[in-house]
């Protein structure tokens, strides 16, 4: 059952951009803000967003075009600052990095916090994914986990999850109970148009430890 | 009291020894045995490792690409011990030479962050060094206060203060490991520097030799299996970290720790991390057998 959804975009400190980060380029592929990217250390999402900024689809890649994203990385690499561990938001909170290529929900919390900060999901498109909860074949216990999964998708259960969370929820009965201001939220909520561009990212276990292989390669360039 | 033989005393001794031999076979020996049999598997399928005995997951593990981040690991680890050492051991012979009243206060500073987890220590020092921490504020204060100085004399103020970066390089990673480490160097420095029999120390002073002379000459001597101890003791966990550098590393800091735990977690690729584990724990035997070899050399006198 999905349990949240969520998109990858880019989370800016307002005060320290020239004009909105629209295009994967200020990330991906350009100098212009050296010294104050953070990028997330997902081999898959990385390669797979280099995709799509090259215009291909996140489940298209082949291992030709891995080594051609390898090597803009390699190139980009010096104007970045580090790879974050999914703690982008904070870095961008305390101001040691000014660009994060972070998931929706992380940067939806530290809005709340500080007005400087906004996001956006650039043009090219991006990525959605959604955060599941399953139980496996065989489980000695599958009436438990069901039991335990109403409980969680429960209304007003989830609805005080989202609030804290503050991730885009595929639960109609939750997202009812919630405020307009969660659900107007063109953060939390990307416009249709906008989530036209994103596609649904499918784990390719053939594909995934060549994304790891290159990654690592880029690390240590 | 003379030293007991096991053999002339096999029942106590199988008594004593049987719940820690359970112990280090069930939790230790066995889940080992089992990654070590991983590293000669493949993938088959999301979940499935089929044991096949093949030498694949080796051969990837010695390119290039992985023994230089070997290399770089090995790098790091020695250059913090070295630091640890150099730190570490002027501490434990303060602690040494301590009063009564004070040494058990001084460990107790020793001991302290062990009550606080790693990773809790590990931001603290990131809020510490980030480009708006403390570090970078009392220094752009110093900085501001130079600057005022020099404009009451008449003087040109300084350009205006840019923070250094402290966090996400090669140096952050350093620095993490070293205050991270510092105790496992202490401790057992102390514990050897302590039994030191300090009428050699008097002795050396009074045939004239000099504080620093006496140190080189008779304490480092005498404290030599404390500081291979603490060494080692360093140095192995140094070499596995990966917290530090995933957290206050930049682009270029990654440790093979770093990439055995991506192997198990992103890369869905056990056999290979696996493979990378068995070097690393070979690696670690060698060091560990060239100490035992070490301590075999009869001592000059």
């Amino acid at each position: 059952m999905p349990y949240t959804w969520l998109t990858l975009g880019i989370g800016y400190r307002k005060s320290k951009v020239k004009a909105k980060p629209d295009s994967w380029k200020v990330l991906f592929d350009s100098p212009e803000y050296a010294g104050r990217i953070s990028w997330l250390s997902e081999a898959g999402d990385m390669f797979r967003l280099y995709g799509k900024y090259l215009g291909k689809s996140v489940n298209a890649l082949t291992p030709a075009d891995i080594a051609t994203i390898e090597a803009m990385m390699i190139k980009q690499k010096p104007n970045v600052k580090n790879f974050h561990v999914d703690d982008g938001q904070d870095l961008l909170l305390k101001g040691d990095v000014d660009l994060v290529l972070e998931y929706n929900g992380d940067i939806a919390q530290i809005m709340a916090e500080d007005d400087d900060i906004d996001f956006i999901v650039p043009k090219e498109g991006s990525q959605l994914n959604s955060d599941n909860l399953c139980i496996p074949k065989g489980a000695p216990h599958p009436k438990n986990a069901h039991a335990f999964i109403n409980y969680i998708l429960d209304g007003e259960v989830d609805k005080k999850i989202t609030e804290t969370i503050l991730y885009p929820t595929p639960n109609a009965a939750a997202k009812a109970l919630m405020p307009d201001s969660y659900k107007n939220n063109p953060v939390i909520f990307p416009p249709a148009d906008v989530l036209a561009k994103c596609e649904y990212a499918k784990f390719n276990p053939e594909l995934q430890p060549l994304f790891e292989e290159a990654f690592t390669r880029v690390r240590a360039a | 009291m003379a030293e007991q033989d096991w053999k002339t005393n096999k029942r106590t001794f199988a008594a004593v020894s049987i719940p820690t031999l359970f112990w280090v076979i069930v939790f230790f020996l066995v889940p080992m045995a089992m990654v070590w049999l991983y590293s000669f598997g493949e993938n088959r399928g999301l979940t499935e490792i089929a044991i096949s005995g093949t030498l694949e997951n080796y051969k990837r593990a010695t390119e290039w690409l992985y023994l230089t981040i070997f290399g770089k690991s090995f790098a790091v680890a020695a250059l913090v011990t070295l630091i640890c050492l150099i730190v570490g051991f002027p501490v434990a012979m303060a602690i040494t030479f301590a009063s009564e009243k004070w040494r058990p206060w001084l460990l107790l500073g020793i001991m302290l962050p062990f009550w606080t987890n790693l990773l809790i220590r590990t931001y603290a020092l990131m809020m510490l060094l980030g480009t708006q921490g403390y570090a970078n504020k009392s220094l752009g204060a110093l900085w501001e206060g130079a600057s005022w100085l020099k404009t009451l004399v008449g003087l040109q103020p300084l350009p205006t203060w840019e923070p250094v970066q402290l966090l996400f390089n090669n140096f952050a990673v350093v620095f993490g490991l070293v205050y991270v480490h510092l105790p496992f160097m202490v401790l057992p420095l102390y514990a050897a520097l302590d039994r030191l029999d300090r009428s050699l120390i008097e002795a050396s002073l009074d045939l004239g030799a000099g504080h620093f002379r006496t140190i080189m000459r008779i304490v480092v001597p005498l404290a030599a299996p404390g500081i291979i101890a603490g060494v080692m003791i360093t140095l192995i966990p140094a070499l596995g970290a990966y917290l530090t550098p995933d957290l206050m590393g930049g682009t270029d800091s990654q440790m093979i720790a770093n990439v055995i735990e991506r192997q198990f977690k992103k890369a869905n690729d056990w056999p290979f991390g696996a493979a990378l584990s068995f070097l690393l724990i070979y690696a670690m035997f060698i060091l560990i057998a060239l100490q035992s070899m070490r301590r075999k050399v009869p001592e000059i006198h």
